[in-house]
């Protein structure tokens, strides 16, 4: 049992920095992003939802069989926090953890009151607090600007000495908001840490309530052993968690993260995995005295302990409660993500409709100096769908190639926020590559193969004649025209007395609403401006005329 | 030294080293001696670029021992080498393994390109091929790279802000593509410079024609190689399918850059007259248009 610990502090090493890994572009902590709760719970309701399924019984099978180890040993939030507390000890070598109350109406109150915006179709309230998300946002808006300044700097020093082998990246800084509301958090929570280990993990965490409520009916439990105990307390000093009463030699198992800092801690080696009373059967429960050593004290010292009593009542009634409570916080969450789903068929909000070759293209509904729906990104389908699963965990907006996506702040609305939008006076959707679609673990983005991607249209070009500088300065530009991917994008000539200059236009028909024309624009706020889709199209794709007059050297060169 | 004196004195003793060869080059050098250009047609890149620097007495004409090069293709755009939307890679492969030979201390590739630069260095082919080559591949996306230049001789672009690489280089060779181009027309030599520069987004809001010229006034590459093996001839400068691309199998090597360019415009099938900035850069000086005032040496393979 002691050496649990130190099996614990290595696969939790590993996970964190795997799963770190996959925001900056590698591959293998993928299984475990996906095996994240929350997001796994909302792709059961969305794009890839078989192998979530599978995901999600393996979670709640085993966290019914040996309780919450998903907090110690799969959460990168859990584990971020666990770090804190050791650095927190060296400097404070001689802390120790305080038993904590219980709590469990507030942690189950603030679960509900998260679930409260997805009868609105969104899942904003889970995101704000959904432990993966945190962290995928400490990423990107505290590590990410951080590594790559770091980064910089060496390229810079290293290129005056005329060497190029560390490559420079370009630091996209995320919004400031953003940036400022994820530390207030980090160092609320790196304060709750210090005080007294993981405090966010039982009171606030809606992962923590789920697993909570599941691990009160596991199987096996951690136990004192009461015939080994003699209330020394280590096991309570050691406990993050504050679940150990060492008077009443009591674990609170529902609140208990399986660190095994206790079990360890105990020189007896009196902490150890016992049969949970609840699932004995009648019998056994009244000869608990007699029972062999390892399932001896769960019950014996309910004689003593009042809680523990109420532990032993009658298992049939919590076998009950468990499947009741279970049955309705699972379909609450996948409610909302499915409410959402049928909310979006068959109508975008701003209907648009089919962009195709024989729609006139009316650029009037347009204000230049209004801003423009925000673009979703690929595979976002539909707005609403999207709104009904996204968790603002920001591994697209970390990973984006090019940096376009960023984290919207109300750009979406209220139930919007936080959720990634694109920015293309920033960057632009790179034309060959569909990276976020394949990477979104909570099924907000489906994933599109690349070719489908080329002609997934997320949003639509407008250009101001108005503000081009080709109208307003008569000078020769063409930005827009040259970065076009899809030729949607072309110059036409439009003033008898200035043949050369070429005013641009869009053909509605190939546009993909990718923003790169946006992007190269030299013209500030852009003459050309991508307007975002709340439902996203097809585009056509650009078939190319036969080549005429070609040229044709076999007879010399034409000077 | 300058740059400018340094590229005279590299001309000048390239014409002293090759009057020494005549006897043994005399199928290929001209009656009047040392070309101003060299068009090349029928051969693969490869080949062409060792015909064409045969004319001009071998890359030594233009590279001393120990220096330092900058090659800069076109790399701006995410595509394959066969869509030529970019320098071709064997191209640049040769033209590195040239520099070596004529004793060149390093040579640096870069382009700031106008898709992601990876993306672009890797699908190109380029990066590969130069680094193969022994050259060093330089990112051209980070700002800390480009430093604040002068540009005495410009009309609306007075300064810019430039990448170290071809500051620090002694001799820059310039490898364009001919290509179609939607808002340019055609993208040749003068054109490819802008990819040395920082910020397009000022050139394009300033007046593109003239900056391309006045760029050209501070900036003239020692060496120009405009590829024209694969001509990508609709849908420029990034293409859409491969049957916008002509297999055209030439090649211009030279110094003029505008005179270049107009020979490029011809095998296009365009009018030099309607490219813009060919007549604005002569006007400043940056070269000739006139073909027939120069010495042209047509190689057909």
């Amino acid at each position: 049992m002691r050496k649990l610990r130190y099996v614990r502090i290595v696969c939790a090493a590993l996970v964190l920095l795997l799963i770190s890994g996959v925001f900056f572009g590698l591959p293998w902590g993928q299984p475990l992003v996906h095996a994240q709760l929350i997001p796994a719970l909302l792709r059961s309701t969305g794009a890839g939802w078989t192998v979530s399924i599978v995901l999600l019984g393996a979670l709640v099978l085993s966290t019914l069989i040996i309780g919450r180890w998903y907090c110690s040993f799969l959460c990168p939030f859990g584990i971020l926090q666990d770090v804190i507390s050791r650095i927190a000890r060296i400097f404070k070598p001689k802390h120790k953890f305080k038993p904590q109350p219980k709590v469990t109406w507030l942690h189950y109150g603030v679960l509900a009151l998260l679930l409260i915006p997805a009868f609105m179709g969104s899942v904003a309230g889970i995101a704000l607090l959904d432990p993966y998300s945190l962290f995928g946002r400490f990423i990107n808006s505290i590590f990410d600007p951080f590594i790559r300044e770091l980064n910089n700097l060496g390229a810079w020093i290293v290129s005056k000495t005329g060497h190029y082998w560390i490559v420079p990246v370009k630091i996209y800084w995320p919004p400031l908001w953003s940036m400022i509301l994820t530390s207030s958090i980090l160092l609320l929570v790196t304060a709750a840490v210090i005080w007294n280990g993981r405090v966010f993990c039982n009171t606030l965490c809606p992962a923590g309530a789920i697993l909570r409520f599941l691990a009160r009916f596991s199987i096996f439990q951690l136990r004192i052993t009461d015939t080994i105990c003699n209330r020394c307390g280590s096991c309570e000093r050691e406990c993050k968690t504050g679940c150990i009463d060492r008077k009443a030699k009591t674990i609170d198992f529902s609140r208990c993260v399986l660190c095994f800092n206790c079990a360890e801690a105990c020189h007896k080696d009196g902490v150890q995995f016992q049969l949970n009373p609840i699932w004995k059967r009648n019998t056994s429960r009244k000869n608990n005295t007699s029972s062999p050593a390892k399932q001896t004290p769960g019950a014996s010292a309910s004689n003593r302990d009042q809680s523990s009593s109420e532990q032993s009542a009658p298992s049939s009634q919590h076998r009950r409660l468990f499947l009741r409570s279970g049955v309705i916080v699972t379909g609450l969450i996948t409610g909302a993500a499915g409410y959402g789903q049928g909310r979006g068929q068959g109508k975008g909000r701003h209907g648009q409709g089919r962009h195709g070759d024989g729609v006139p293209y009316d650029h009037s509904g347009f204000n230049y100096w209004e801003p423009l729906h925000p673009t979703l990104p690929p595979g976002a389908v539909d707005l609403d769908e999207f709104q009904s699963h996204c968790t603002a965990c920001q591994l697209c907006v970390n990973e984006c190639p090019t940096h376009a996506l960023v984290p919207g702040f109300l750009q979406l609305g209220i139930l919007g926020f936080q959720q990634p939008v694109f920015d293309f006076s920033r960057a632009y959707c790179e034309y060959e590559c569909n990276r976020c679609t394949q990477l979104c673990p909570t099924g907000a983005l489906t994933p599109l193969d690349l070719a489908v991607k080329k002609t997934t249209r997320i949003g639509l070009a407008h250009f101001f004649k108005g503000h081009c500088v080709v109208h307003t300065e008569g000078n020769e530009c063409g930005a827009c025209i040259e970065h076009c991917p899809t030729m949607a994008v072309t110059g036409i000539a439009y003033r008898s007395d200035r043949p050369e200059l070429l005013l641009p236009h869009v053909n509605p028909a190939l546009c993909i609403g990718c923003g790169i024309c946006q992007h190269a624009c030299p013209v500030e706020p852009e003459a050309i401006r991508v307007n975002g889709l709340t439902e996203h199209e097809t585009a056509d794709a650009k078939q190319s005329k036969p080549l005429e007059n070609v040229p044709d050297l076999s007879e010399g060169f034409p000077f | 030294m300058d740059r400018r004196s340094f590229i005279k004195l590299g001309v000048s003793s390239g014409i002293i080293a090759t009057s020494g060869m005549r006897g043994l080059m005399a199928d290929t050098i001209s009656p009047s001696g040392i070309p101003d250009m060299v068009a090349v047609r029928n051969g693969e890149p490869a080949q062409m670029l060792d015909a064409a620097l045969k004319a001009f007495g071998g890359m030594k004409s233009f590279i001393k021992p120990g220096q330092r090069v900058c090659v800069k293709p076109n790399i701006g755009w995410d595509k394959s080498p066969e869509m030529a939307a970019n320098t071709n890679p064997e191209l640049v492969r040769r033209t590195v393994e040239h520099c070596f030979e004529a004793g060149a201390r390093e040579v640096v590739v870069f382009d700031h390109t106008c898709h992601r630069w990876q993306a672009c260095y890797s699908n190109s082919g380029i990066e590969k091929a130069a680094k193969e080559a022994g050259a060093k591949v330089v990112s051209g996306d980070s700002e800390l790279y480009y430093q604040e230049v002068e540009i005495p001789n410009g009309v609306v672009l007075k300064k810019d802000k430039v990448h170290q690489a071809i500051l620090e280089a002694d001799v820059v060779i310039n490898m364009p593509i001919i290509k179609h181009h939607g808002a340019a027309r055609i993208t040749l030599s003068l054109k490819n410079l802008m990819g040395i520069n920082w910020d397009r987004g000022h050139w394009h809001h300033t007046n593109l024609n003239q900056c391309i010229a006045d760029f050209s006034t501070r900036f003239k590459p020692t060496l120009n190689i405009v590829d024209g093996y694969r001509v990508l001839m609709q849908n420029g400068p990034i293409g859409n399918s491969l049957e916008d691309v002509h297999l055209v199998k030439s090649l211009l090597v030279g110094t003029d850059m505008v005179a270049l360019d107009t020979a490029a415009t011809r095998i296009f099938g365009g009018n030099p007259a309607d490219i813009s900035y060919l007549s604005l850069a002569q006007d400043l000086g940056v070269g000739t248009m006139d073909l027939a005032s120069l010495n042209v040496q047509r190689i057909a393979l």
